[in-house]
């Protein structure tokens, strides 16, 4: 923004400040009536100039939307509305400064492919036909389920939409998958077990509504922030009560009344614990239970082991604190339960998932404002995604594969019958590389090579592809075993809709023209579809959009008339265009309308400690970068604040090993070994160490095992071990003195300004508001 | 089978000056400038042409030469020294105008004025430029009647 907004600040300095003092001078003649009318004028020829255009943030799942001023290719700034949904005035430091990797010169712009041990480049038209020859030379030779697709959580709704069509419509497969595997997989799960749908029960407005909400496994200040800034302003000025469970102590534990420290993997125990003494208690809501919930009685059953006594020897929390829980979440109102991945990627993510929301159920907590389980999405469309049918098992709107009447619509639609055997997801995919089944892999802006978990033997797998093709911003690591690399562009580069965590439909516009060489997602795979023989006729996303809506009922009244501006639509959306923010307020979405309690028992997490990895290794994001970092490792201010990750570590435990800030180490697991830098953090218990995802080189996911979730196969990334071994040389700490960790927060209830009007020396201003010198 | 391979990509090139330069021309055709310059150039002729006619005539060479002589003398005068007088000069002139349509003052009334230390302050002023003036136009005689007196002792 410096320098390139108005039309005379990129002056060199020199001239600018002999402006300045030329204008200072004459003012003293002219007076500020002349100066303010250049000004003005000025003003309007930046208005001439800069173009604002309504987007919606490609990071988090919290689906921040704000004007962002460009002229030319230059992003000047981001600008937040007070008509945004979900966020309001607010953003966070990436949404609002972290977009310098859209013009970054490392952005790919001509599709390339790999010959003679190279990369060459090549036009389109070479790319696209000769992927479509190779991948349908592929399914000729070894059937359809050879070949698979993964969609990334970063393109839009439509986009996806075609990921889906491309393989279940061109190719007849259903191998194809999106990140949700990775993270939240387990909550759709869980949910669907229970009350119907895979996503958030309610709205942001419900969660600031809540007279309790509990956060177990999120570090939402980071991963959500203008969540966290939501619920911590509720909590600070309007008495939310607050309870918080994670391993780690971070800044929502500081803030919650109650914070629970339970060891690693045991959610589930204290979970169904504190659901048994609400039982036992009396407490439960009979009336809501009674009239819209069904098997309680084998819940009760299934309850019986997770005694105060079990739950306290296993999890390690004192009975009192269980206690003390069961009594808040009983006797509160209303409550909501979030929760992110420090539940999900275990081996018992699911059955977690489902103890959360039989909690919910229990207590009455869904379907009326301010109740409802929220399970906290990561990305920006990874509801999306899911929604819009990139799922191996489900069609758009979470049509069942498998069943001739869900399928129905889409076959009349696309004029062709379908595939009913569930694919593969990104999980099996992998499997399948390594048995020999699965020959060619077509990849969406997904880093499946570092994001998977045990990263080394994805890439492994990867090297055996007979035919791999890859849509990316980047030439990212996945794209180094690609065939073919084709460049699409990001967010701000396109126009398409993205669904939050609250399955809030945004759209975004197109603020920049495709970088010269890239195509928008939807066009690239659009022409793929051309090349193979599909005459796929759309001329916007819009149309996309349109087909989709006469196809599923959830998304019958979404259209882009109808969302405009900052208009939103919640699915279900019926075709009068009347969304639905809060689910569940008459039934539930199950075939009765009932929703069902669902018994689920404890799992031992994997790769726990031992003597040779002695030390728990937790993993997670940093408030600076995103997930792995593609996009905010190329954003200067970023990595200002952190260039690196690192491995954070208890003092006591640093002190008995001889280790202090900064110093390099080796961090090995059963799975690989990677070389980074201390940081000593009392944040962490004795025996844990934590890992930020981002990096550019020192990996967790090198770290990480296969062992997945056998419900859903999202990986265990959150279930590992680990040593730690001095390498005797230090640098300087990998967070700057400039990290706001850094920083000395000086905790305000508010800004107190009525303190400020009742005192006696207060006066009103004469006029409301600066008058700009009466000019 | 296909290997790790690296690749380097090649920066997207930078927007150019020829970009930038057709996006002034869009701005231009948009806005309706280039329409009205093409008018211009197109009668080049005929409207320089009426332009200098009256530049070149008895009023345009007076305004001209005019103009030249009050930017000289203006750049010699400390803009601070001439705020005074213009300040002043805009105040008389409304109050001045407030006197339009109504009965000039009588004699007694503008001896009263006079004896204001304003007035005369003015005045001694006016009366110093007018002093300057005159030695300037006497000046102006001096030379001429030198220039006068060489030609004639030639």
């Amino acid at each position: 923004m410096i320098g390139e907004a108005g039309h005379f600040t990129g002056a060199p300095k020199p001239v600018l400040r002999k402006s300045i003092d030329l204008v200072k001078y004459a003012e003293t003649f002219t007076g500020l009536g002349p100066l303010f009318a250049t000004s003005k004028a000025e003003a309007a020829m930046r208005d001439e100039t800069i173009k604002r255009t309504k987007t919606v943030c490609t990071y988090c799942g919290v689906g921040c939307a704000f004007e962002v001023w460009t002229k030319g290719r230059h992003i000047l700034k981001v600008q937040p509305h007070k008509d945004a949904p979900a966020n309001g005035i607010s953003t966070c430091v990436k949404g609002k400064f972290g977009w310098d990797f859209v013009n970054s010169d490392e952005r790919l712009v001509n599709p390339i492919i790999r010959r003679d041990g190279k990369f060459d480049m090549v036009e389109w038209d070479e790319a696209l036909e000769y992927t479509a020859k190779r991948l349908r030379a592929i399914v000729d030779e070894h059937g359809p389920d050879s070949v698979a697709f993964i969609s990334s959580s970063k393109i839009t709704n439509e986009e996806c939409y075609l990921v889906q069509k491309l393989a279940r419509a061109v190719f007849g497969t259903n191998n194809v998958d999106n990140c949700a595997r990775y993270c939240q997989s387990p909550a759709s799960k869980g949910l669907s077990r229970t009350v119907g749908y895979g996503a958030d029960a309610g709205s942001m407005d419900d969660i600031t509504k809540a007279e309790l909400v509990f956060i177990v496994g999120s570090n939402t200040a980071v991963s959500h922030p203008v969540l966290a800034a939501r619920i911590k302003r509720q909590v600070k000025v309007h008495g939310q009560r607050l309870i918080v469970s994670d391993l780690r102590s971070h800044e929502m534990a500081d803030r919650a009344q109650i914070f629970l420290q339970p060891n690693p993997g045991t959610d589930l125990v204290w979970i169904n614990a504190v659901a048994k003494y609400i039982l036992d208690q009396g407490w439960e809501d009979r009336d809501f239970i009674e009239r819209r919930v069904k098997d309680l009685e084998k819940y009760r059953d299934s309850l019986q082991k997770f005694t105060l006594e079990f739950a306290a020897a296993r999890t390690g929390l004192t009975k009192e604190t269980l206690k003390q829980v069961a009594k808040e979440i009983a006797s509160a109102k209303t409550v909501c339960g979030l929760w992110a991945m420090g539940v999900t990627q275990h081996m018992g993510g699911t059955d977690c998932c489902t103890a959360i929301s039989n909690l919910l159920l229990l207590t009455g907590n869904f379907g009326k404002p301010g109740t409802g389980a929220y399970p906290l999405r990561g990305h920006n469309n990874v509801q999306g995604s899911c929604d819009f049918g990139a799922l191996y098992n489900y069609l758009p709107g979470y049509a069942s594969v498998g069943s001739d009447e869900a399928r129905k619509p889409f076959e009349d639609a696309w004029g062709m019958k379908l595939p009913s055997a569930k694919g593969l997801n990104n999980k099996t995919m992998i499997d399948a590389i390594e048995e020999g089944t699965l020959k060619a892999l077509y990849v969406v802006g997904e880093e499946l090579a570092l994001v998977d978990s045990n990263a080394r033997r994805v890439q492994e797998q990867l090297e055996k592809l007979e035919f791999f093709a890859v849509q990316e911003i980047f030439f990212s690591t996945t794209a180094r075993f690609a065939d073919v690399v084709l460049p699409g562009t990001p967010s701000l580069e396109k126009e398409g809709t993205f669904v939050n965590t609250e399955r809030r439909v945004q759209l975004l516009n197109e603020a920049l023209p495709p970088l010269k060489g890239c195509r928008p997602d939807w066009k690239i795979l659009r022409d793929l579809a051309r090349h193979l023989g599909h005459d796929w006729n759309y001329e916007s996303p819009s149309d996309i959009m349109d087909e989709v809506a006469g196809i599923v009922p959830e998304f019958a009244g979404i259209r882009y008339d109808r969302l405009k501006g900052y208009n939103s639509l919640c699915w279900p959306v019926d075709k009068d265009g009347n969304d639905t923010p809060l689910l569940y307020e008459e039934k539930f979405h199950t075939a009765d309308g009932k929703a069902a309690f669902f018994p689920v028992d404890f799992a031992e997490p994997v790769n726990q400690p031992d003597e040779e990895y002695p030390q728990h290794l937790n993993n997670g994001r940093v408030l600076e970068h995103f997930h792995e970092g593609n996009m905010t490792f190329r954003v200067k201010g970023c990595v200002e604040k952190i260039h690196e990750a690192f491995v954070e570590m208890n003092p006591a435990d640093a002190n008995e090993q001889g280790l202090e800030e900064g110093d390099w180490v080796e961090v090995r697991s059963p799975f690989g070994k990677v070389t980074t830098q201390i940081v000593v953090s009392d944040s962490l218990r004795s025996g844990e160490l934590y890992m930020p995802i981002c990096s550019t080189e020192q990996r967790v996911n090198h770290l990480t095992s296969t062992k997945a979730d056998p419900v859903v196969d999202t990986p265990a990334y959150k279930e590992m071990s680990a040593s730690v071994k001095k390498l005797g040389r230090r640098s300087a700490s990998p967070i700057p003195k400039s990290n706001p960790r850094n920083g000395k927060p000086t905790p305000l209830r508010s800004v107190r300004v009525e303190d400020k009007w009742r005192r006696d020396d207060y006066h009103d201003p004469e006029t409301s508001r600066p008058d700009g010198g009466n000019v | 089978m296909a290997e790790e391979l690296s690749y380097t990509t090649e920066p997207a090139p930078k927007p150019t000056a020829r970009d930038e330069l057709e996006g002034l021309i869009e701005t231009l055709s948009e806005s309706g400038t280039l329409r009205a310059l093409q008018g211009f150039t197109g009668q080049f002729a005929g409207v320089s042409g009426a332009a200098l006619e009256h530049l070149t005539g008895p009023a345009g060479r007076r305004l001209i030469g005019s103009v030249a002589l009050l930017a000289e003398v203006l750049s010699n005068v400390p803009a601070e020294k001439l705020e005074g007088v213009a300040s002043g000069f805009g105040k008389g002139t409304e109050r001045a105008s407030e006197m339009l349509g109504k009965e000039p003052p009588g004699t007694l009334q503008v001896l009263k004025l006079a004896r204001d230390p304003d007035v005369r302050r003015a005045m001694a002023s006016i009366l110093i430029i007018l002093k300057s003036i005159g030695e300037g136009l006497g000046e102006g005689d001096r030379s001429r009647g030198q220039q006068d007196g060489i030609a004639t002792s030639l």
